[in-house]
């Protein structure tokens, strides 16, 4: 089921030292033959994931110009909006701040941008393992009472 | 230019003694010309004949063979009877019908007897071209005469007109997908683009030796970038000869599996064959576990942000629902559908709307004015939803997704295991030479192995080197940049290194559009060529040049080709090369059919001289190939005239040839 989000920003950003991995060239971790989990996946499928693991983390940081807007938000998911969204409502634990999404963009790019840099340490860590470190960590989430 | 063969004269060439001359008439339609020879008579030597005429070169023998002595040029008879210091010469003459009118090519090489009675013979060929300029004659001899030639047809693509039907047939049963590049790589005709990246490199490098305001920084960095460009140059050398190597165990690897496959003892042939299955199999396998994974690890990337931000969501829903309780957020009900439901009378459950259900709805359509913010979070209450419930499926999904690249596993080292056995097997056999072809085997896989790992390397060390040069550039940007005299240099040096890019682009930019032209031609001849029209979908070659022939049912069925469709397919491939390259030539094809089953001989002979119709066709041809069926098929498209017959002498040492009228 699909919306409009009148205040959405047309792109996210990512700084430009993460730009190398966001490409879809040979060398970036979304080109279709990369080894890395996200080969074939897009921008905003890295963005996204970045972020979640920024806020699971909660580990965030301004972005220092210049920046690079090339996350098309209109080619995310509901889905996905709707993830990114709930980091805001759940923060400010009301529905108002719908009111301007680009500031919660703002603040998913912050996330996204420390999620990243834990990422690159992770996949560095665990290497060829990383999706095996993932699902199990994702399961140990799902196991946590909430 | 287009161009056909009106006439060949061969003079003391090879078996040829005395003088051979064979006129062709030139036809649109009956455009096939046929010579018949057993095997060994001379047919080889005939192709053999054209390409040295035009080439200097034998297409039948490799470079290595030709310098390393065997039977010479110039007929042996003839050199048997000269007599002290007299000389013989072998000549080819060649007379072509082009556009712009009539050529002659004549190459020649003398030998003789020398006063001490040895046999010598001249080291290079003299090469004549008679052609047209301005309606007069003009007669070409020394070293640039080579080059009218390479006009008319590159040396580079004569393999493409002048065919080996066996290196035809062969051709896709053991070519890499380098043979395949290389092919098309030849047909791209990117020699000026090589020529002109290699003229800017040189414009660099004179350039940055002629900056004059030099500062020890910027002399540093100068210094810097020649020695990574020098190290770029030797490992660029380097990777060609290791892939030139690896190449060449992968043929040597081909024909040593055909060897075992082929071999009398039943026992070794059916182990082999199991074993090319089993390889068949554990390369579908491992694309298998390859497509597996990649699903898994692209399902993993989506869930995980839901999972990881399933706190925030369940939090975010739980505010939603406490809106929806107290009536700030009413469920999402289209104001338009209770207006309609009320304007029927009848609820969708076809009850009648009356009294008190009438007026909750009367009251419940005042309350849906829905404010855009509302609207935006029910859409984001029913999206949440199907979070949670992607979520709730992932436990269980992800374990199948396991379990299934699991099963494939276990089947791989299923298979692998059977292949070790098998190799064991044959390596204990009782025959000596096949156990050496097992250990040869083995070695081969281990340096091609090997090799791959070194390219890796060294393929990484020349991005390592890129990188690099291209942060060295950088520095001397800014370290120009510092002297106002050294401004032109920078411009130069910067328009010189945007050029070798665009370069680089422009090279990759052809190479794949003449691939997919290649893709595209070689699929439309082959599904004019083939018998089986329903069997095959179609032939890709993707972007590595691999070549995968799609059966209909999806499998990729290169190496399960019989001998008539590897034939074709080759056919295929050297035609779309010849349509691509834009060159006109005949086409000359030695032993055509051999090994063909009857039934491709019969559909082969129908199709090809009606495919290359308005090309000079010439096929050379045993007689067990020319059968009953043949005949009948290629008299549609001969001319008497241009039938011929290579007979032997009784020693089988000489032959002529002469028209023949089939009988």
């Amino acid at each position: 089921m699909a919306t409009n989000h009148p205040t959405e920003p047309r792109d996210a950003a990512y700084t430009k030292d993460h730009l190398e991995i966001y490409t879809d060239k040979k060398g970036g971790w979304l080109h279709k033959e990369a080894k890395s989990i996200f080969a074939g996946k897009f921008q905003k499928d890295l963005f996204i994931f970045a972020m979640a693991v920024g806020k699971h983390r909660d580990k965030k940081s301004p972005l220092k110009p210049p920046k690079q807007g090339n996350v098309r938000v209109d080619a995310m998911t509901e889905k996905q909006k709707w993830a990114l969204l709930s980091i805001e409502i759940s923060e400010t634990k009301n529905l108002l701040c719908l009111k301007d999404e680009s500031l919660i963009y703002t603040k998913a790019e912050e996330y996204a941008h420390e999620g990243l840099n834990i990422l690159i340490s992770r996949i560095e860590k665990y290497g060829n393992n990383y999706p095996k470190e993932l699902e199990v960590e994702l399961k140990e989430i799902l196991a946590e009472k909430t | 230019m287009k161009y056909a063969i009106s006439s060949i004269s061969i003079t003391n060439y090879r078996q040829y003694s005395g003088t051979q001359v064979l006129d062709f008439k030139i036809d649109k339609t009956k455009n096939l010309s046929l010579i018949l020879g057993k095997n060994g008579a001379g047919k080889s030597n005939l192709l053999n004949a054209i390409t040295w005429c035009l080439y200097g070169i034998e297409i039948h023998k490799s470079k290595d063979n030709y310098n390393s002595g065997g039977m010479p040029i110039i007929n042996t008879s003839a050199l048997k009877k000269l007599k002290i210091n007299q000389s013989i010469t072998a000549e080819v003459i060649i007379h072509l019908k082009t556009d712009i009118g009539p050529w002659t090519i004549k190459r020649t090489l003398e030998g003789g007897k020398s006063g001490l009675g040895e046999l010598y013979f001249n080291e290079t060929s003299e090469l004549t071209v008679i052609h047209p300029v301005y309606g007069q004659d003009k007669i070409n001899t020394g070293e640039e005469t080579q080059i009218l030639i390479n006009n008319l047809l590159p040396e580079a693509l004569k393999n493409f007109f002048f065919i080996d039907g066996e290196q035809l047939r062969e051709f896709f049963k053991v070519s890499t997908p380098d043979n395949i590049s290389k092919a098309i790589d030849i047909v791209s005709q990117l020699e000026l683009v090589y020529k002109a990246a290699d003229h800017l490199s040189k414009v660099e490098t004179n350039l940055r030796k002629s900056v004059k305001n030099t500062t020890p920084q910027l002399k540093s960095v100068q210094d810097n970038i020649e020695k990574i460009q020098n190290k770029v140059v030797d490992l660029k050398s380097t990777i060609k000869q290791v892939e030139k190597q690896k190449e060449k165990d992968q043929e040597e690897i081909i024909r040593v599996k055909e060897f075992l496959k082929t071999h009398n003892s039943s026992v070794i042939s059916t182990l082999e064959s199991e074993r090319q299955s089993l390889e068949i199999d554990i390369n579908k396998l491992n694309d298998q576990v390859w497509r597996k994974e990649y699903q898994r690890n692209s399902y993993l990337v989506e869930i995980a942000p839901f999972i990881y931000l399933k706190k925030e969501i369940e939090q975010t829903y739980k505010i939603m629902e406490e809106k929806v309780e107290k009536g700030e957020l009413p469920p999402r009900i289209k104001e338009t559908f209770i207006k309609e439901l009320l304007e029927k009378g009848r609820c969708i459950c076809g009850n009648e709307l009356v009294g008190e259900a009438k007026k909750i709805l009367e009251d419940y359509s005042k309350k849906v004015i829905l404010s855009e913010l509302s609207e935006i979070s029910i859409v984001g209450k029913t999206t949440i939803e199907e979070i949670f419930s992607s979520i709730k499926e992932f436990p269980e999904k992800i374990d199948g997704l396991n379990e299934e690249i699991e099963e494939f596993k276990g089947q791989l080292e299923k298979k692998e295991l059977r292949i070790e056995h098998i190799s064991n097997e044959i390596k204990e056999y009782n025959v000596a030479e096949i156990r050496r072809y097992e250990e040869r085997r083995d070695e081969l896989n281990r340096l091609i192995a090997k090799n791959e790992q070194v390219l890796l390397l060294y393929k990484s060390d020349l991005n390592t080197y890129d990188i690099k040069l291209k942060e060295l550039r950088g520095e001397e940007e800014r370290e120009l940049s510092k002297d106002k005299k050294n401004n032109t240099l920078k411009e130069k040096l910067t328009l010189v290194q945007s050029s070798l890019k665009v370069l680089v682009n422009t090279e990759k930019i052809i190479k794949t559009k003449i691939r997919k032209q290649v893709e595209k031609s070689l699929n439309e001849n082959f599904k004019t060529l083939i018998r089986k029209k329903t069997a095959f979908s179609s032939i890709s070659i993707d972007d590595k040049y691999d070549v995968k022939v799609h059966h209909i049912d999806g499998y990729n069925v290169i190496n399960d080709l019989s001998a008539g469709e590897y034939l074709i397919l080759g056919l295929s491939f050297m035609s779309a090369l010849m349509t691509i390259s834009g060159f006109q030539a005949p086409v000359i094809i030695d032993t055509p059919l051999g090994k063909i089953d009857d039934e491709h001989r019969e559909y082969i002979t129908t199709e090809l001289p009606k495919f290359l119709t308005g090309t000079q066709l010439m096929l050379l041809v045993t007689p067990t190939e020319y059968d009953k069926n043949v005949k009948a098929n290629l008299d549609r498209y001969l001319l008497k005239e241009n039938f011929y017959r290579i007979t032997e002498n009784k020693d089988q040492t000489e032959s002529t040839v002469g028209r023949y009228d089939g009988n």
